[in-house]
């Protein structure tokens, strides 16, 4: 892909279309919306593959992580109204700070994502859904702990409680 | 970087890992990250998790012409069309030579029409026979009809019984809600839309006799083999409320006995599970309501 080969393209979209999709409709609930995002990552894997390191990461875990952030930028746009700034507290969609710190992305398998997935449905419903609503949506702490009408606290403590539990189950 | 310092941003790390935290926040954690391993270590050790939930949607699949039209658009090439898995390729060469014409012969089915043909060829032979034979042929065959049209009308008139009896149900189903919603002593809940359906809402009554009705809207379809399952939220556990399954316009209304664990109000939620329910909450929450502070 990084060459410029359209087949190598077409290879990546046929092997990972099933993930990307299923994430932008994870986060966007809208088909129209879920297949622009689609054409917006593979527009943009085409355009930087040559940036892409693969010491860093799977294929798919980068094309996720674009999805991720196209996709909760999208749903950003279509929460605000056109003449309205943007909500208080609404930062620009955070990329997950790997590049910051210089941590290698480790190449989840099959079975350490399932695991994960498992670990997520069994946390504490609070802990599952201020997650969710952070990871999926974007949202700060703050503005998860307006939606659920929570002290930021509760909301703190919950996302760390949480997420220390999927480490552990990821580790086990 | 004292302790003092590092306690004021040890809770922070999972929260900067998720990309939760907002930009002063953020700018202000980077700035203690520079002087502080143990949050460094800490963010480190989350981040195969954070990126691992990407991985937690579950995958589905894509209409068919959005391979065309991203291939096409972003490469500017028309693209080659997607290689058939090994299984369908099977199906292609194979399936076609059992449904083609040279076996279609070899293992005909019956056909109806041949033994129609044969009994009333028969019928025929036995009429020829004889008038008499004729007759009670005939005679038999009216009773039939009207044995087949008494059936008929005896399950338009249960059809009626049951369509009757919806209704009685109906109306003191709305006489029980109305009792719950307009007493002077009714508490309530809303419950408000999650990511999933963002356009759903409810709203939970209660008496002092703990008769709780619940008005629900804007649910989304459920997917087969599946149902909503209301909770109480409780500290120790959630306590399953009841299922529930909305008509064909995503409204529901239902009617429970809170049980005596249930202390209103308290956090409830509806999730998503499959069929017949669970014990406890495994699906993704589509509503959830929290009492006011």
């Amino acid at each position: 892909m990084a060459e410029g080969e359209p087949d190598a393209l077409a290879a990546a979209y046929d092997r990972h279309i099933r993930a990307v999709y299923g994430l932008a409709m994870r986060v966007l609930q809208d088909q129209g919306d879920a297949e622009d995002v689609v054409q917006e990552v593979f527009s943009q894997a085409w355009t930087q593959a040559k940036q892409y390191d693969a010491t860093r990461g799977s294929v798919v875990s980068w094309l996720l992580t674009i999805t991720r952030s196209r996709a909760i930028d999208r749903l950003r746009s279509r929460r605000a109204r056109p003449d309205s700034a943007p909500a208080s507290g609404e930062v620009a969609v955070v990329e997950l700070p790997d590049s910051a710190l210089g941590a290698e992305n480790e190449v989840l398998t099959a079975e350490s994502a399932a695991r994960l997935r498992s670990a997520l449905s069994a946390l504490p419903l609070l802990e599952r859904v201020a997650i969710e609503l952070a990871y999926f949506e974007g949202l700060t702490q703050t503005q998860v702990a307006e939606r659920l009408e929570q002290p930021i606290g509760t909301v703190k403590t919950r996302i760390r409680t949480g997420l220390l539990t999927l480490r552990e189950a990821l580790n086990s | 970087m004292s302790d003092t310092q590092h306690g004021q941003f040890d809770a922070l790390a999972a929260l900067y890992a998720m990309g939760a935290l907002g930009e002063d926040e953020r700018d202000a954690f980077e700035t203690h990250l520079e002087v502080c391993v143990e949050c460094v270590n800490e963010v480190k050790s989350l981040l195969p998790v954070t990126h691992g939930l990407t991985h937690g949607a579950l995958p589905l699949e894509a209409p068919a012409a959005l391979r065309a039209r991203v291939l096409g658009e972003v490469t500017g090439v028309t693209p080659s069309p997607r290689e058939a898995p090994a299984a369908a390729l099977l199906d292609t060469r194979f399936g076609a030579l059992e449904g083609s014409e040279t076996f279609a012969h070899v293992v005909e089915p019956p056909r109806r029409g041949a033994g129609l043909l044969f009994w009333l060829t028969a019928t025929l032979l036995v009429a020829a026979a004889g008038g008499g034979g004729w007759y009670v042929s005939e005679l038999d065959r009216q009773t039939q009809g009207l044995r087949a049209n008494m059936d008929a009308a005896m399950q338009l008139a249960k059809r009626a019984e049951l369509e009757l009896e919806s209704v009685r149900s109906a109306a003191a189903e709305r006489e029980a809600v109305l009792a719950i919603v307009t007493g002077s002593d009714v508490g309530q809940l809303e419950l408000t839309g999650q990511p999933l359906a963002p356009r759903a809402s409810a709203r939970a009554l209660w008496n002092a006799a703990a008769d709780m009705v619940v008005l629900a809207t804007g649910l989304p379809p459920l997917p087969a083999g599946d149902v909503y399952q209301l909770w109480f939220v409780l500290p120790d556990a959630p306590v399953s409320a009841t299922l529930v399954k909305p008509g064909p316009r995503g409204d529901a209304t239902v009617m429970l006995k809170v049980p005596d664990a249930v202390t209103l109000p308290t956090v409830m939620a509806l999730t998503i599970e499959p069929a017949g329910g669970v014990d406890a909450p495994t699906g993704d929450v589509y509503l959830l309501g929290q009492p006011a502070e």
